[in-house]
Order: C-alpha cells, then sequence, then structure tokens
C-alpha cells in the first residue's frame, strides 16, 4: 500500500490483557539465604545500577499490534507483560529513548547457553571438543538463533522517524518491531556499506531471541525458561555425523585403541568384485582383535581402508546413551556420563 | 601432526511442529473500497464477521486498508517451513529470501461466505511457494534402511550369475 | 559382529580374502634423557612437580579432604572422577582421562548461575529495575576470571592439579597459563558436581561456595570503597 491514510487497525479484543509490572517477583528456584540485607549490606550494594534510561511502560507496548500478535503467537501467556516483549525487541541504538535488550539478553544468551551444553554432552557424551563446541554453536549460535527470530515473525523496523511520521504512525506502532542501529547502509542503489558502529540484522535477532528468553525465566520461572528452550531451540535439528572430519582416522583409531588397551586396529579385505574391471568395489573391515569395528568400501582397497577406520571413529564418536535424562532433569536417576578426553599427540 | 583436524560448521534446521508450532502467518491485510460493487462481499464480511474471526486467531495481525480498485487479501508469512525445497538444499543464500513470502488473491464479487474461505486459506497456508514435490516423502533424516549393498545379501537370494 | 557372520568368506562367494597378520616388533624403553625415535619412559613424563600420577589416597586426599568438610559431605565425588577433575589436558599428551569437557560443562553452569544469582540480589534490594544488574559492579565483579582465583587459592586446589608446565624452570608456577589451568579445574569441580548430583545442586555449590568464598575475603573490598 502506499499510502496509510484511511487505514483501520483491528486489533483483537482478548489480545488486549492486562499486564502486571516489569518488577513483578519472579520465583527464585536457588536459596540465596546467605545473602540477605542483613548479613551482606555492602556486598548487595554492590548490585545496585540505576540506570536513567526509562523502560516501555506496558500501557504504551499496548498501542502496537504485532506486539500483541507475536506475544500470542509465542504463547507467553498472561504472566509475560507485553513490555518485557517490546523491551526484547528494542537493541542499542545511538539515540534510544528506551532502556534497550542488552541486559535481558546476557540472561537469555547464559540460559540457552548452559541448557543446550548439558543436553548435548548428555546426547553426544564422546564427541571431540572442536565437535562439540560447533554443534552446540549450531544451536546458539547467530545464523541459529536470527533463523529462529524469523520464524517468529518479528519484523524488522525498517522505516526512518521522518518516513513514519509522514505516514501518520506513531512511536507506539513501531514497538512491535525490532529496532537496532544498522551497520549496513545503502547509500546508491547497488552500493552496500559496512559500517564500524551498529550491528547486523542478524545479530538483532539473535539478541531479541535471547533477550525473550531472558523474559521467560524472569516472568515465568526457570521450569518455564527450559521449556521454553526445549521446544524453540533443541527442538531444531542439527546432524552432528556430517560435522565430524579425520585427516589421518587410522592413526587416530591406533591411538583411540590403544589408550582404551585394546589391541590394535587390522584391516581385512572382505569382499570385493571386479579387481581388473574399470569400476572395482573392495569391502574392508577394520578390526580390534574378534570384534569387528567398522567396515567401509570403496573403489580401492585404500580408500575402503579409510573409510572403514572412519566408520570405526563414528561408531565411537557418535555413541548415544540410552537414558538422555539431562542433569536438571529432577528425575533423573544415574550420574552424567562425561568422557575422558581424546588423545593427541 | 595432530590426527585429527577440527570439526565442519553446521546451524541447526528448523523443524516447525516438532517443539512448538508457530503459525506462518503473520499478518493479514484486507483492502477494501467504499464504493466499488465488486467489495460487496467484503464490506459484508469486514462489518459482521471480521472481529470474530480476528478474535479466534490472535497471533496474526490484521489491518484493514481502505483503497480503490479490486478487493485484495495479502498474506505474509515468516517461513522456514522444513517442506520448503530451499530450505531442504540447506542453501544458506537461498534461505534469506524464503522469511518473508507473500501472498496476494484477490477477492472480487465474492460473497461473504467466499470472502471467510479465502481468507482461511490465508491463514492455514505455510506461505511456502507451490512446487511439485518429487517424492512421496520428504524427510530431513536418512533413511533408516541405509544404502542397499551388493556385498551383505544373503547368499541364498543374491543373483546368480 | 564377526565378519564371517556376514557370510562372506566361508561360503561360496568369490572374493579374494586377504589376512593380515599383525606385526610384532621389539620396544626398547629409554631411561636416560630423549633419543630420537625411542619411547620413553612413563615413569618420566607421569609426573607433576615431585608428584606421580596415580590413582591412590595421597594425590587425592586434599580435595576429598575439602569436598567432605562442606554440607556434611553432600558433593562429594567418586575418585576416578576426582582424579579426571585434577588432569589438565595438557599432561601426558591426553592420554589420560583430563578435565576439558567437565569444565566446559562447569563454565556454561558457573556463567549462568552468577546471573541467576544477581537477578535475585537485585530483587531483594528492591531494584527499580531488575535486569539491570547485570550493568552493575557486583555483576561484572562475580564474572571476572579472578573470581575462580580466590576459590582456588583459599581451598588449595590449585597445588594438586596435574599439568605440564610450559616453563620447567619456573617452579613456582606462577604464570598466566598456571592461573588458566587452576581456573578450569575449578570449573571442572563443578562440571564434576553437576555430572553427579545434579543441576541445582552444583548451583547451590556454586553460590554458598565459589561465591561465598569470594565474599569473605577481601575479593569485594577494594571495590567497595570506591562503588
Amino acid at each position: 500500500m502506499a499510502s496509510h491514510r484511511g487505514m483501520v487497525r483491528v486489533i483483537p479484543r482478548t489480545s488486549v490483557r492486562f499486564f502486571k509490572t516489569l518488577t513483578e517477583p519472579y520465583s527464585p528456584t536457588i536459596s540465596t539465604d546467605l545473602y540477605t540485607q542483613e548479613k551482606e549490606p555492602r556486598f548487595i550494594s554492590l548490585f545496585q545500577n540505576d540506570s536513567r534510561l526509562k523502560t516501555i511502560t506496558e500501557e504504551e507496548a499496548k498501542l502496537s499490534p504485532s506486539l500483541i500478535a507475536l506475544h500470542a503467537r509465542l504463547n507467553l501467556g498472561q504472566d509475560f507483560p507485553l513490555a518485557t516483549l517490546a523491551r526484547a525487541l528494542t537493541c542499542d541504538t545511538k539515540d534510544g529513548q528506551h532502556a534497550s535488550n542488552s541486559s535481558l539478553s546476557q540472561v537469555g544468551k547464559r540460559l540457552v547457553k548452559y541448557h543446550v551444553t548439558e543436553n548435548m554432552i548428555t546426547k553426544y557424551p564422546r564427541l571431540p571438543i572442536a565437535v562439540f563446541s560447533k554443534a552446540v554453536n549450531a544451536y546458539v549460535g547467530t545464523e541459529s538463533l536470527s533463523s529462529v527470530g524469523r520464524l517468529f515473525g518479528i519484523e524488522v523496523e525498517s522505516k526512518s522517524p521522518i518516513d513514519k511520521y509522514l505516514s501518520g504512525e506513531t512511536l507506539e506502532t513501531s514497538f512491535g518491531k525490532l529496532r537496532f542501529d544498522s551497520a549496513i547502509s545503502k547509500p546508491e542503489s547497488g552500493v552496500k556499506h559496512y559500517g564500524k558502529e551498529g550491528i547486523t540484522e542478524d545479530v538483532a535477532y539473535k539478541f531479541a531471541v535471547r533477550s525473550i528468553i531472558g523474559g521467560v525465566y524472569l516472568h515465568k520461572g526457570e521450569s518455564a525458561a527450559k521449556k521454553f528452550i526445549d521446544e524453540y531451540i533443541l527442538s531444531r535439528k542439527v546432524d552432528v555425523e556430517s560435522m565430524l572430519k579425520f585427516e589421518q582416522p587410522q592413526r587416530m583409531l591406533l591411538r583411540l585403541l590403544r589408550r582404551n588397551n585394546l589391541p590394535a586396529p587390522v584391516s581385512k579385505l572382505m569382499a570385493e568384485t571386479g579387481r581388473h574391471s574399470v569400476a572395482p568395489v573392495y569391502v574392508v573391515g577394520v578390526f580390534s582383535g574378534d570384534s569387528l569395528l567398522g567396515e567401509g568400501q570403496g573403489s580401492s582397497i585404500r580408500e575402503a581402508t579409510m573409510r572403514g577406520a572412519v566408520n570405526a571413529l563414528k561408531a565411537h564418536y557418535l555413541y548415544r546413551p540410552l537414558n538422555e535424562r539431562v542433569p536438571s532433569d529432577p528425575e533423573r536417576k544415574e550420574p552424567l556420563y562425561v568422557d575422558e578426553g581424546e588423545v593427541y599427540f | 601432526m595432530p590426527p585429527y583436524n577440527g570439526a565442519i560448521k553446521a546451524v541447526s534446521v528448523a523443524r516447525n511442529g516438532v517443539g512448538a508450532f508457530i503459525r506462518p502467518c503473520r499478518k493479514i491485510t484486507l483492502q477494501y473500497c467504499n464504493v466499488g460493487g465488486s467489495s460487496q462481499g467484503l464490506r459484508d464480511f469486514l462489518t459482521q464477521r471480521l472481529t470474530k474471526f480476528a478474535t479466534k486467531y490472535p497471533e496474526i495481525e490484521f489491518q484493514v486498508a481502505l483503497k480503490r480498485g479490486h478487493p485484495i487479501v495479502r498474506g505474509l508469512y515468516s517461513t522456514t517451513m522444513a517442506s520448503n525445497p530451499a530450505i531442504l538444499t540447506n542453501d544458506s543464500t537461498k534461505l534469506a529470501d524464503v522469511h518473508t513470502n507473500v501472498k496476494t488473491v484477490c477477492l472480487r464479487n465474492l460473497n461473504i461466505d467466499n470472502v471467510e474461505n479465502k481468507l482461511k486459506l490465508m491463514v492455514e497456508s505455510s506461505g511456502n511457494r507451490l512446487y511439485k514435490p518429487k517424492q512421496a516423502v520428504q524427510s530431513l533424516n536418512q533413511s533408516v534402511r541405509g544404502i542397499w549393498s551388493p556385498f551383505h545379501v544373503d547368499k541364498d537370494h543374491r543373483f546368480k550369475i | 559382529m564377526n565378519f564371517r557372520s556376514l557370510g562372506l568368506v566361508q561360503r561360496g562367494f568369490s572374493p579374494v580374502v586377504r589376512l593380515q597378520q599383525q606385526q610384532i616388533r621389539n620396544l626398547v624403553v629409554y631411561r636416560s634423557s630423549k633419543s630420537k625415535g625411542g619411547i620413553r619412559n612413563p615413569d618420566d613424563y607421569l609426573t607433576s612437580g615431585s608428584r606421580k600420577y596415580e590413582l591412590n589416597e595421597d594425590n587425592l586426599k586434599h580435595i576429598k579432604g575439602y569436598l567432605s568438610s562442606i554440607e556434611s559431605g553432600k558433593y562429594q565425588l567418586p575418585d576416578r572422577l576426582l582424579l579426571q577433575v585434577i588432569t589438565h589436558k595438557s599432561f601426558a599428551h591426553g592420554k589420560l582421562p583430563y578435565n576439558e569437557k567437565l569444565s566446559i560443562l562447569g563454565y556454561s553452569l558457573f556463567s549462568m548461575t552468577t546471573a541467576k544469582f544477581a537477578l535475585h540480589i537485585a530483587e531483594v534490594s528492591k531494584a527499580r529495575d531488575v535486569v539491570d544488574v547485570v550493568n552493575s559492579t557486583g555483576f561484572k565483579l562475580l564474572n571476572r576470571n579472578s573470581m575462580l582465583d580466590v576459590f582456588s587459592s583459599l581451598t588449595g586446589l590449585a597445588k594438586v592439579v596435574f599439568w605440564k608446565n610450559p616453563e620447567p624452570l619456573n617452579l613456582d608456577g606462577a604464570s598466566a597459563l598456571n592461573k588458566t589451568v587452576e581456573r578450569n579445574t575449578v570449573l571442572a569441580l563443578i562440571g564434576a558436581i553437576i555430572s553427579q548430583h545434579g543441576t541445582k545442586s552444583a548451583e547451590e555449590f556454586v553460590i554458598n561456595e565459589v561465591i561465598q568464598q569470594a565474599v569473605k575475603s577481601d575479593y569485594f573490598q577494594p571495590l567497595e570503597s570506591t562503588a
């Protein structure tokens, strides 16, 4: 639409709710009896920080239809104020009038990092460290979280303040949109300028998603935050097998077996066809003692041997225990298995 | 030289509905004309049924716009559905432009019931461009049966030359 | 799975099966200085300072004594895991179980717990904007690396670590590298508590022990006067 004049906004009645204020007490799941005002007054005073920036009020936030729709889409419930959601979409800007999401996103970042880490360690206890860190990053990295934010249906505020004024929009309507100082500007068509200040759209989405998680923890408590992370982040798919990379698989397998006091690997040709043809196929099994660790096939014996060693290593590193309960699960009975780390030399 | 060198970077892929389901349709704009006869059905819908309809879908933002011409409904979708072929290829350059899919349908000369049906279609759509699937089943997961190997067939069932 | 069970070798399929014999070599262990091609005597490198790496009471008595002294032994850990906690990845080329993954797990919990803790403190002190505590001096102090140093030096955890000192002449080990190794050990201890006793217990350990030790010492003092 070229003009916004004559536009009527319809706000569904059920979406207009009355929320509590931002400083509503949350239920701490951790006991902090040691640090009361009486016992440690000076320590407590270190945690006081009153920034002069005002926070978005509930009344202002209620005026944005897209914010109300986003709130309903994420099923945040009545405990989660619209004002917090509006704050979660407000990144640090140069001329920002309202408190930004930087602190909320700090809280969210730490929560999501822990829950993904414990989940990954429970699921794949033997992953090499490099693969492990990248697998965690596949969930909590910028690309992943920005994709989550886009799936949430968060819109980016693309209009400049003057455009908004000319089209008759108020400031409140933009509370439902992601607001940030973009590092990328387009001075003319076909030219992109990457500035030093500001952030990219992906990073802004990441901050918003983290902040929403932080807000869920703040207003709805720990188990709700964990559920939110389970449903929106950990439900995504990461193919860990394709992340493994081996430069010298046979050598690595030898180290691994030697460390575990098992016989050194022996490759045995198990089947072959068309040795003198243009397309030979070999199947090689890699054995340690009597047990077949892995089997590979290839068009040369060397290739098949290498694949056999890779498959043997994959069988080891991608081991998944039957009991997949994470340590934060109160119903967990058995201790978590953490491996001893990979060998290097 | 270490036998083991790093890892290959990966990004998680969305599986909407595996954990929580987010309706892809996030915004619907209804554009009508105050004078034209082709807008009659939409005008009826706006006055009689829109409030009830919008209340049913609080996760969708409804916008009503007055503009001359035939009536139009326009849906905005936030799409990273696994069913989208662009997602299946895992091509990050393609991923970028499927996020804001727009679907536009003309509502001219439709009566109030037909308008509502068209709106339901917009609400329930994934927002993906229509395409013909090549396989009956599409999945992000590998086949559980694995790849057939001639060397691992039982002797009795083997092809005899 | 035995390869014979695949039915490829004994039955009449026509593969050429070649069984390699494993080669047997005689190894000579050199006891003197390093020599090219020789394998070092494990007794030479399985030591850290004057301590020998072994699963025995002597190596673990310090850390075990500490864990049994707090909260009436609530956080006690199995011996094998404790030895892993105090072994750094630099020790013995990673041949022995080391604490890297435990410390990654511990770090993620530690940073989450400090955030939760700070939010609670803000709640107690009735801050206008609870989340703003993240920008406070106290929160920044909680997240400084030296915070963990206080704990490791007070509990004496630093003395029992097995690691390979890259500066053999610096016997005190008072280098920056040594500090990193010590911090990793503290985090690995937290990670080990998560694995054995669950997240909630580990959070209590961080708040009631690690942070409490820092509050009791003068870690928060010098900045209190300026704050």
